[in-house]
């Protein structure tokens, strides 16, 4: 490594580019054993896998639902849990998320969060999907780590609130471009379906003035349901969470 | 949603008769059978490529069709989901009733009936049937001493038959019966076996035998067909 550095300076040109290369490939070595051995040495057992809501088909043919409930943006991206102490994040799926490198800044944040009790947060990871946002985290629930304690949707709302994180602005259309690396999704208590019909509208807008899929739809979520904590299966869909994606 | 699964047959192997092959081509010799032992077979995933030719429609009536589709479909959805959102929530209402009911019995009704105002009725079941258990702590806390005679581990070994070299097929099957008889859990090895085509038939078939004998061998051997609805992703996560 240190003969290549020479080289650098000395021939330059293409040459330059192999010392390059060799330095950043000796540099994600080191960041990948680096990795593993935080792993090793500090990453929990997966708590339980992203709460799946179940399919809900498009807002404007679906039948207004009893109770209260409060809708989120559907976001474009990759679902991500992190175990915020040790900046671990799994995939859907219970698998390490392999684009995990992308969002160190936003881990970082979460980190700060351990302390005010985020322990577990399911998180939106924005990413290759379109070229808004990428690296940033949108945090979208806490999950409580004591199964015998079950706050509510409304509750859990409440404590992500108190944490005081930047709301998402791209709901509103807005993309500055220089936002923080971890947001917090917008939510919106549904009292009536004409609200939540003109939200998913709006988000449609919103993917227009954006010009790029950014929105799926909507995600609406039962006010007092509980996460569904649960390792059986991935694919286990939550009754108290139902996706109203665009296109279905 | 926890996926359903077949439930695979008993031992003894269960082969369906050979295909009839169209006239002009010449039967098989033989249609190798072995004992299967267990294993359930999968069928290994498609590949296709990613232009589609265009099914012609020179009356119009095949345009009609996927409108008819896609409308449906979209309303269907919408109303499955809500469908399946009204039953769980009537579930959740039910369950603590039915766990009051019952409370002492040793007699079960395997439904609650549930009643419209206008009288019509529908019932919630109550099956002997159980999801896996997710919180091994959480059980052991709440059914404390009857956990051991209530509960017990399950499991399945699934063996993929068609991955198994050839020749050592049928001994490794002999072999594996054996060893279960030894051990008494003959009743633990089922099999189920069905005669399927070849990977390599889905291609070789257009060049082996024409459309009209394609035809002809798909009222025997049906290759499956769908009607995707859902082009793009189908998931949103990794």
């Amino acid at each position: 490594m240190m003969n290549d550095a020479i080289t650098l300076t000395l021939f330059g040109g293409e040459r330059c580019q192999t010392a390059r290369a060799a330095l950043e490939g000796a540099a994600r070595s080191i960041e990948r054993k680096r990795c593993r051995q935080v792993e090793a040495t500090a990453s929990p057992a997966l708590l339980t896998y992203p709460a799946r809501p179940i399919q809900g088909g498009r807002l404007e043919l679906a039948p207004p639902k009893r109770g209260l409930w409060f809708a989120e943006p559907k976001f474009n991206g990759w679902r991500a849990l992190v175990h915020t102490p040790s900046g671990t994040l799994w995939n859907r799926h219970g698998g390490r998320l392999t684009i995990a490198a992308c969002f160190r800044d936003a881990v970082e944040q979460l980190r700060d969060l351990a302390d005010d009790g985020l322990i577990w947060a399911d998180c939106e990871a924005l990413e290759r999907r379109h070229h808004i946002a990428r690296g940033t985290l949108i945090l979208l629930d806490a999950i409580p780590q004591d199964a015998q304690f079950t706050p509510s949707y409304a509750e859990r709302r409440q404590f992500l609130e108190s944490l005081r994180l930047p709301l998402e602005p791209f709901s509103s259309g807005l993309h500055a471009g220089d936002e923080p690396p971890l947001l917090l999704t917008t939510s919106h208590m549904v009292c009536a379906q004409d609200e939540v019909l003109a939200f998913y509208q709006s988000l449609r807008q919103s993917n227009n003035q954006l010009g790029a899929e950014f929105f799926e739809g909507v995600v609406m979520k039962r006010a007092d349901a509980a996460y569904p904590v649960q390792l059986r299966s991935p694919l286990e869909e939550c009754r108290a969470m139902m996706k109203h994606r665009f296109i279905t | 949603m926890p996926r359903t699964k077949a439930k695979p047959e008993p031992a003894a192997a269960i082969l369906t008769e050979v295909a009839p092959v169209p006239p002009t081509t010449p039967a098989p010799a033989v249609l190798r059978k072995v004992s299967l032992a267990g294993f359930a077979v999968q069928t290994p995933a498609s590949k296709s490529t990613k232009s589609y030719p265009l099914l012609p429609d020179p009356e119009g009536q095949v345009a009609e069709l996927v409108t008819a589709i896609l409308d449906h479909s979209a309303q269907a959805e919408a109303l499955e989901g809500a469908l399946e959102l009204e039953k769980s929530e009537l579930i959740a209402i039910a369950k603590p009733f039915y766990f009051a009911h019952h409370a002492g019995q040793h007699v079960l009704a395997s439904s609650i009936e549930a009643r419209a105002a206008d009288g019509r009725v529908v019932r919630v079941g109550f099956s002997n049937s159980y999801r896996g258990v997710s919180d091994e702590a959480a059980l052991l806390r709440l059914a404390g001493e009857h956990t051991e005679r209530f509960f017990k581990q399950s499991f399945e070994i699934k063996i993929k038959g068609d991955v198994i070299p050839e020749a050592a097929v049928e001994p490794l099957l002999a072999e594996l019966q054996a060893l279960f008889a030894r051990h008494g859990a003959t009743a633990a090895l089922v099999a189920k076996a069905v005669i399927k085509p070849t990977k390599e038939r889905h291609t070789a078939r257009h060049t082996l035998f024409n459309a009209a004998q394609n035809q002809q061998l798909d009222k025997v051997v049906p290759v499956s067909a769908s009607v995707k609805t859902k082009l793009g992703r189908g998931g949103d996560d990794e």
